[in-house]
């Protein structure tokens, strides 16, 4: 019917259609099915396809190569984007402050246990006999020989526990919040207020907690210099008595807290802090050096994550067709 | 058709960057490459798969060969088909639309021959041939390509192309019916 056979083939073709009505009546159904097919009307596009000045500007790849670099491009860039989030979130880096502490503290507090020993709450009515005045909340209570025994061996000191806002019961299901024990404040000494006063008052149940500073957390006193620091979280479960053994010899432990005080012990927001040490001397309450925050990787980190967003949306850029003619 | 001359001077012309050359190789074969888009992937997604097929062309026209420059652009036509027919099954229940026949209110004059319910019938039969076996026929009974030609587009053998073309025309008779014999031949 094409004309497609040879010529052997086409004598015995028309050789049995001579004596084949069935087939000859097919062959004619065949081509006027042809016929009818090439006849069928042929539409006019609705507009023109010429290409404009635009499709003259790179496009996306393809082929098999074009496509598995697209796949490889995007899943790259997913992880990536995954990676540098994952980097962040375990870093906790929104529950870091920056410390502005004086250099001398930070470095003389290097390794001393503070934030641990902080942790060892009191209840208010205990801190308040331990440091002999009226704290304002959150306070700490630091026995006196928690500071330098050089300046105050004698003195109470209480050490301001700043970011103490959550209470106790809510506190409680933080980690960070019961792991963060010091974000202490202690600029110059100032006089117990008010509030202090009330909030050692209260139940413990709703009391923020006060957790007392041993000796050992209290390095030499700085030189007044105020300091906002973020303790490192410990763990919160673990139980204070072995941390305030580790202060050292001569630690200070100030009584046991029940754990529920441990935990309740809030989280640090150095804004809110708005307590004093009441040490007699004007010295600064020595605070343990928080994490310093690597500005030069967190800056490095930001550049990943804006180059694995940039890639990814070039990435999916190649998914998707190019653009339209102009 | 235009001679095969005509093209491999502007698919030259083309392959030296010059968009003008191209265009015109668009405006001559567009209708083809869209007639075959059309009723391979619809009326509605016709346009998309015409324009994508001269895109593609326009990307890569520096590789074609020589040869038939429409057998090389309704391989990619037939190509972009193929892709959108995929990504219509792995998203059935996107239905661009119904199974309606294509009936052309301005058919082209030389070929209006046919009667509205003929053409009718006739595409409802098409649209529901196998793809490959569709392509097929629309390339050679419709399109009037040869076998080469189509076997070109169709990225497959001669051999392939006449089984194919013998199955798709005898599975047209089927869907046609008995009604078949009482249509208008033009």
């Amino acid at each position: 019917m094409d004309g497609h056979t040879s010529l052997p083939e086409q004598r015995t073709v028309e050789a049995h259609l001579g004596e084949c009505d069935a087939c000859r009546a097919e062959l004619a159904d065949l081509r006027n099915l042809k016929r009818m097919l090439a006849q069928l009307p042929q539409r006019q596009p609705s507009r023109s396809f010429a290409l404009g000045p635009r499709s003259m500007r790179p496009v996306a790849l393809s082929g098999t190569f074009g496509g598995v670099l697209r796949a490889v491009t995007s899943v790259a860039a997913s992880l990536a984007v995954v990676a540098v989030g994952l980097s962040l979130v375990l870093q906790g880096l929104p529950r870091q402050s920056v410390s502005i502490a004086a250099p001398s503290t930070a470095a003389a507090s290097a390794t001393a246990p503070l934030p641990r020993a902080a942790l060892a709450p009191g209840n208010p009515a205990a801190s308040a006999a331990a440091t002999g005045a009226a704290a304002s909340p959150f306070a700490a209570a630091i026995p006196a020989s928690s500071l330098a025994p050089a300046r105050g061996a004698a003195k109470p000191a209480v050490a301001a526990n700043p970011a103490g806002n959550a209470p106790t019961t809510g506190a409680a299901s933080s980690p960070f919040a019961a792991a963060s024990p010091a974000s202490s404040l202690a600029p110059a000494p100032a006089a117990p207020t008010p509030a202090a006063a009330a909030a050692a008052a209260r139940p413990a149940a709703q009391a923020p907690a006060l957790a007392g500073v041993p000796a050992s957390s209290a390095s030499p006193p700085a030189g007044g210099a105020p300091a906002i620091t973020l303790a490192k979280p410990a763990a919160a479960s673990a139980p204070s008595a072995p941390r305030s053994a580790n202060n050292g010899p001569g630690a200070a432990t100030p009584p046991e807290a029940p754990s529920s005080h441990r935990a309740a012990q809030p989280r640090p927001a150095a804004g809110s802090v708005p307590v004093s040490a009441a040490s007699a001397s004007s010295t600064v309450q020595p605070t343990a050096p928080p994490p310093p925050i690597n500005v030069p990787r967190l800056a490095g980190e930001l550049l990943l994550l804006l180059a694995a967003l940039g890639l990814t949306a070039y990435s999916i850029r190649w998914w998707r067709p190019s653009a339209r003619k102009s | 058709m235009l001679a095969s001359d005509d093209d491999s001077h502007l698919t030259a012309a083309a392959q030296a960057g010059d968009l003008a050359a191209f265009n015109q190789l668009v405006e001559r074969h567009q209708t083809t490459v869209y007639n075959v888009c059309r009723r391979m992937v619809g009326e509605a997604a016709a346009d998309d798969a015409t324009q994508e097929t001269f895109f593609a062309a326009y990307r890569s026209i520096k590789t074609f060969r020589g040869g038939a420059f429409r057998g090389w652009l309704l391989r990619i036509a037939s190509n972009q088909c193929y892709d959108q027919l995929r990504q219509r099954q792995r998203r059935p229940t996107e239905v661009l639309e119904d199974d309606a026949p294509i009936i052309d209110p301005n058919p082209l004059p030389e070929r209006a021959a046919l009667n509205a319910e003929t053409v009718a019938s006739l595409e409802r039969a098409i649209a529901q041939l196998p793809p490959e076996q569709r392509l097929c026929v629309l390339l050679i009974d419709v399109q009037g390509l040869d076998y080469d030609e189509a076997a070109q587009a169709m990225e497959v053998n001669l051999g392939t192309v006449k089984s194919r073309l013998s199955r798709a025309r005898a599975r047209l008779r089927e869907l046609l019916g008995p009604e078949f014999r009482r249509m208008d031949g033009g």
